[in-house]
């Protein structure tokens, strides 16, 4: 990873733990904006450099919010699939070393139907050991669907964010 | 042979995600040793200074109301100490003041401390507090709020302790109907944060809304009678003829800064006794 996405790393993980884990909208809502480093790292960033760094840092939202490997298999996970999801929307080919996943490089209709799957897999794993029991499957659904859809807004407009402060 | 290491480089991934996988499931199926693990230790120390300073910045906006509400609270226990003197003198006729003082209120001591970190949203909540083994506090401690019971103390750093807050799945707290020490257990369905679910009641019992529940006092962490809710509403069980009760906590654990370490003099010694006396069972 370069320093870029290192400092990306270790802000994404405070602005995690310190702001979006205190917000709760509800009842149903929680935002996990961390994934964002998942989704944007290069395209030819090596599977075992992207997994191993997937996996700290769940672990390192983990530690901060006092729950044991629930973030680390989920953000493992999302990271795992990330590969196949690229190839489901783009096909095989090779990407030049400056192109990202961005909404900047690939549009925003790519960006948002790779998002939101490995948003969807990221959430479905976490929410799933979490409670760890299957009886009250509505409320489950309930949580994974609008706890993705308010973290893929976020990062949709963090993207925005980033991509105004690139272009100048 | 290499058809095998061209097995494996061909899925070195794969094998990798496995590899990450297992050490996440095993670090989940194992949540109750790696709490007393002296890694769950120092991970409390980093993030704790990390949660203590930023509450050092954020603290501020809420000093007026913390205020307020400490203030309420002082009222309040001004108003009970007249009580107890007034009982005291009462009982002195028939003993002498030193022994109704020293039997129950010399067993329990408070620290007072900050929440710098919370959450009421996930299945199972926890908080931190900027209290740690420097100043007495150690694992199966009970935290209280002003208005009543709020969590028990699960890990602790030199300066920090993690508590397991009511919201947590795996939380029981033995209680009793305040009007008539009827005994029962409470625990958290994970649904709303402001109430809990109380259990273990039987169906004789005369139950109202508005009843208040309080601490039992023989899980050793809360003293007798310290409040935990009131009684929203109840049903009976088809099955086993006891009640399931609703009740709304006391405490509003989303809103609470200021809480106490209960420490009893005593636990060692009770839960010393319990555990030797099981061997009969």
């Amino acid at each position: 990873m370069s320093s870029n996405n290192i400092f990306k790393f270790i802000v994404l993980v405070l602005l995690q733990v310190l702001v979006f884990n205190s917000i709760n909208i509800n009842g149903y809502i929680d935002p996990y904006i961390y994934i964002y480093i998942v989704l944007v790292l290069p395209f030819n960033t090596k599977p075992w450099v992207l997994l191993f760094s997937s996996f700290l840092l769940g672990m390192s939202v983990d530690i901060f919010s006092n729950t044991t490997g629930i973030h680390a298999a989920a953000t493992t996970f999302a990271a795992f699939i990330r590969p196949s999801v690229i190839r489901l929307f783009t096909g095989k080919q090779n990407f030049d070393t400056n192109i990202y996943p961005s909404i900047r490089d690939m549009g925003l209709g790519w960006f948002y139907k790779y998002a939101l799957l490995i948003i969807l897999a990221h959430q479905t794993v976490l929410f799933t050991l979490e409670t760890f029991k299957f009886t009250d499957i509505l409320r489950l659904v309930y949580r994974i669907s609008f706890s993705s859809g308010i973290t893929l807004a976020i990062v949709i407009l963090m993207q925005y964010l980033f991509l105004k402060r690139q272009n100048k | 042979m290499r058809y095998l290491i061209a097995f494996f480089k061909r899925y070195s991934t794969f094998f990798l995600f496995l590899i990450l996988e297992i050490i996440a499931l095993f670090w989940i199926l194992n949540k109750q040793a790696y709490q007393r693990s002296v890694f769950a230790s120092g991970t409390t120390a980093i993030t704790g200074s990390v949660f203590n300073t930023v509450y050092g910045v954020s603290g501020y906006f809420n000093l007026l109301k913390d205020n307020n509400k400490l203030m309420v609270e002082n009222a309040n226990l001004r108003k009970q100490l007249i009580e107890v003197e007034k009982s005291i003198i009462r009982y002195d006729t028939l003993f002498s003041k030193q022994d109704v003082i020293s039997s129950d209120s010399t067993q329990y001591s408070f620290i007072p401390a900050y929440i710098i970190c919370n959450s009421v949203n996930k299945a199972n909540n926890f908080f931190m507090i900027d209290v740690g083994e420097k100043d007495g506090v150690t694992s199966e401690m009970g935290v209280i709020g002003p208005n009543g019971v709020i969590g028990i103390i699960v890990n602790t750093s030199k300066n920090y302790s993690w508590a397991m807050s009511l919201l947590h799945g795996r939380c029981r707290i033995s209680a009793r109907l305040k009007k008539n020490n009827m005994l029962g257990t409470i625990k958290w369905d994970g649904v709303d944060y402001r109430k809990g679910t109380l259990i273990d009641i039987p169906s004789y019992i005369d139950i109202n809304k508005g009843d208040t529940l309080v601490a039992s006092g023989f899980s050793h962490m809360f003293p007798r009678g310290t409040d935990i809710g009131i009684i929203t509403d109840y049903r009976i069980n088809s099955g086993d003829d006891m009640y399931t009760i609703t009740f709304e906590y006391l405490e509003d654990l989303k809103k609470l800064n200021n809480v106490y370490v209960v420490i009893n003099k005593s636990q060692k010694e009770q839960v010393k006794l319990k555990t030797e006396t099981k061997i009969y069972e």
